[in-house]
């Protein structure tokens, strides 16, 4: 008979959570025959869970999530063997909306074992200012980082970084209640590392090691250079007024972002000034002891979370070099005229399918009694008692 | 409950839970019972307080301790003197100095879930409604007031509707993309109307001006929206809205408007100018004078002042939205 346990992943943001996560959804069928389920009816089914238990407005998005996190806990509770729940922003959660998210699932009668994926904090304080600029914001990098830096942590950046990324603090909140060995931290290994091993790791946390998965997935989220952040940034000041986010979603953040400016490759990366290098890397050792003394499992290693070296060169995507921001600029110009093509292309093709239409509406007005009560119509519409008569028929009619 | 600064919080949540109305640097006391589950937060104590100060129920302060703050913002407010301090993780405060802001958060949080789990019941369709149209004199009479009146009204109807910025926000997006609100296009409205039968009129009339919608009590709504969004179905959600929230924001009136952001103003009085000439080409008869379409208030607050929206959260926490 097989153990009935629940893994919960909860965090944290940049860590390879959304390959995990694309994995998992993909292979669902050969997950459930090897005893292990991923409850989601679309691939985006548990964040919209995770958006409905820590009510999360994102967008309109929440608008999809009603009921999300009660449907994912009720299958939760029906699945007689291993069940996954993997999201990010689950890091966010408050310790009432974790006592519920537990209480749900089934704990304490369930065994429940805690995930956290991390990474070290010098990589991952400008990789979450790229995410805030490719989400629209406009805070220049020296601002992100002082908002960060200050004690106070006051304001919708500073509150949301450190609520999804102070591993301690969410463990704090997420495995207060939980024995250490039921809470496993996995790290993200350094720069340069083979890049199976995150996966390798990621499948030993979760027991996946003997399951036969299709790890091709589609969707990716590349990082951009300091150019490129820079330019959407500026576009961002340019655009936000005048450009909803239904259309900058698919124009700015896909089309830009994710499909032209993170190819260019060969641009200088993001990355800490050194005084901000050394300050995060003292805070990252005194979360390295804190989590060391928790005594939880770790897969990989503590280390991972420590910058090794010495700062890394530092260029300042506050003050981009105008020849890199103008090259990166053409490839966004390119690729939006492109688009501008297609889009041109599909419009001559939709105009072309609503003339065939209107001629096919034509010939079938051609008919006699039609063309009566066509007449009728225009004559009265000529007078204003005939449009007073009209009006009273219509709102009869209910038209 | 390892020490006595941590016994001592315990007290005090017990002191907040009878209905007691301590501050916390002020309280001192041991609990009478071995506490469980977790701490609560310090924004939930302190807002817990001002509920107990105002007269609510110990129902009500169960509930907020017990809710989590929704949306985006600090998520713990740690209690100094019970949190243990590190040299990393949220500064622990006194709950006195939790920012007015985050206890309006988590009010609104515990108002929407209530909220949500008493949708009134759907109500039997009547024919007054379609009879209505066939009513009056045929006279549609547009409200003459200054355009920043105007536009506080369409916010307002908005907020009273669904997720809308805040007042600052969305009139200086408006402002930058030259929209205007459907209500103030005058004459569309006005077309719309002639052409919808026989022996129709339009004028304009400071008669027609609704009286003005406290600017603390439609933010509150407004903050309660989108969270009504991820916890509703649009149809429950409108039942809300018309039963519960519509008719309570139109009974709290008269006591405070919001004036136009800077940035807006140079709009706002160019809007005027066309709304004054567009009407003049209709022709509509105009009681009062249409100047007065661009007198714009630049007296008041920008923004709705945080202490007034507290003030109406915990007075909706204690007292439900049937009463006024």
């Amino acid at each position: 008979m097989s153990r009935k346990r629940v893994l919960l992943h909860v965090g944290t943001p940049k860590t390879g959570t959304s390959y995990l996560q694309d994995v998992l959804y993909n292979n669902r069928p050969m997950l459930r025959a090897a005893g292990i389920n991923y409850p989601a009816d679309r691939f985006d089914g548990q964040f919209l869970a995770a958006l409905d238990l820590m009510r999360l407005p994102w967008g309109g998005l929440e608008l999809e999530a009603v009921g999300a996190w009660d449907r994912l806990a009720e299958q939760t509770r029906a699945w007689n063997g291993t069940t996954i729940i993997s999201h990010e922003i689950l890091a966010n959660a408050s310790r009432p909306q974790v006592q519920r998210a537990l209480e749900s699932i089934g704990h304490p009668d369930t065994e429940v074992h805690v995930l956290l994926s991390v990474r070290d904090l010098v990589r991952q304080i400008p990789a979450e200012w790229q995410e805030n600029v490719k989400h629209r914001r406009t805070v220049s990098f020296r601002r992100f980082l002082r908002q960060l830096q200050d004690p106070a942590r006051e304001g919708k950046i500073a509150s949301w970084f450190w609520s999804v990324q102070e591993v301690p603090e969410i463990l704090d909140r997420w495995a207060a209640d939980l024995p250490p060995e039921q809470v496993h931290l996995v790290t993200v290994p350094p720069s340069g590392a083979d890049s199976s091993l995150l996966w390798g790791r990621f499948a030993q946390a979760f027991g996946l090691t003997g399951v036969d998965l299709d790890l091709h997935v589609e969707r990716v989220n590349p990082s951009m250079g300091v150019p490129e952040t820079a330019l959407v940034r500026r576009i961002n000041r340019r655009v936000n007024a005048t450009v909803e986010p239904v259309h900058y979603r698919p124009l700015v953040r896909e089309l830009l972002a994710h499909r032209t400016l993170s190819k260019r490759r060969t641009s200088p990366r993001l990355a800490l000034p050194p005084e901000v290098w050394e300050w995060a890397r003292d805070l990252s050792e005194q979360w390295v002891a804190d989590i060391r003394s928790r005594g939880i499992d770790v897969v990989g290693d503590l280390d991972d979370l420590l910058p090794a070296g010495g700062p890394p060169d530092f260029v300042d995507p506050d003050r981009p070099r105008p020849r890199q921001v103008n090259h990166a600029a053409l490839d966004a110009i390119e690729a939006l005229l492109l688009e501008g093509v297609r889009l041109r292309e599909t419009e001559e093709e939709l105009r072309a399918q609503v003339r065939e239409l209107e001629e096919a509406l034509r010939r079938s007005y051609l008919r006699p009694s039609y063309r009566i009560r066509e007449r009728t119509v225009r004559r009265l519409e000529e007078s204003d008692t005939g449009k007073g008569l009209m009006g009273t028929y219509r709102r009869l009619r209910g038209r | 409950m390892s020490s006595p600064t941590t016994a001592r919080g315990w007290a005090w949540v017990e002191h907040i839970l009878a209905g007691g109305t301590m501050p916390w640097a002020e309280f001192d006391g041991t609990p009478s019972g071995v506490p469980a589950g977790f701490f609560p937060g310090a924004a939930q104590l302190e807002l817990a307080r001002r509920v107990n100060l105002a007269g609510g129920r110990g129902e009500v302060v169960r509930r907020i301790l017990a809710t989590g703050a929704p949306a985006r913002g600090r998520q713990e407010f740690l209690v100094s003197g019970v949190a243990e301090t590190r040299g990393y993780g949220p500064m622990p405060i006194d709950p006195a100095e939790v920012p007015d802001a985050e206890l309006i958060r988590v009010g609104v949080g515990v108002l929407t879930e209530h909220l949500a789990a008493a949708v009134p019941p759907e109500q039997p369709a009547t024919s007054r409604g379609r009879l209505s149209r066939f009513r009056g004199n045929g006279v549609l009479t547009l409200p003459l007031a200054p355009v920043d009146r105007l536009l506080h009204d369409a916010w307002v109807t908005r907020a009273r509707r669904g997720p809308v910025l805040p007042w600052q926000r969305w009139t200086v997006r408006l402002a930058r993309a030259d929209r205007v609100p459907p209500s103030m296009l005058f004459v569309s409205r006005g077309e719309h109307w002639l052409a919808t039968g026989f022996r129709r009129r339009v004028e304009l009339s400071p008669a027609a001006l609704p009286p003005p919608i406290d600017a603390g009590a439609a933010d509150l709504v407004r903050r309660i929206q989108p969270l009504l969004g991820g916890l509703l179905d649009r149809e429950q959600r409108d039942r809300l809205v018309a039963q519960v929230l519509a008719p309570w924001l139109e009974r709290r009136t008269g006591v405070r408007r919001l004036t136009l952001p800077v940035e807006a103003r140079a709009w706002a009085v160019g809007l005027a100018e066309r709304m004054a000439a567009d009407v003049r080409r209709a022709g509509y008869p105009v009681r009062g004078d249409l100047t007065v379409l661009t007198e714009i208030d630049t007296g008041g607050p920008e923004r709705p002042p945080l202490d007034d929206v507290l003030a109406v959260t915990v007075q909706v926490l204690c007292e439900g939205w049937e009463k006024r």
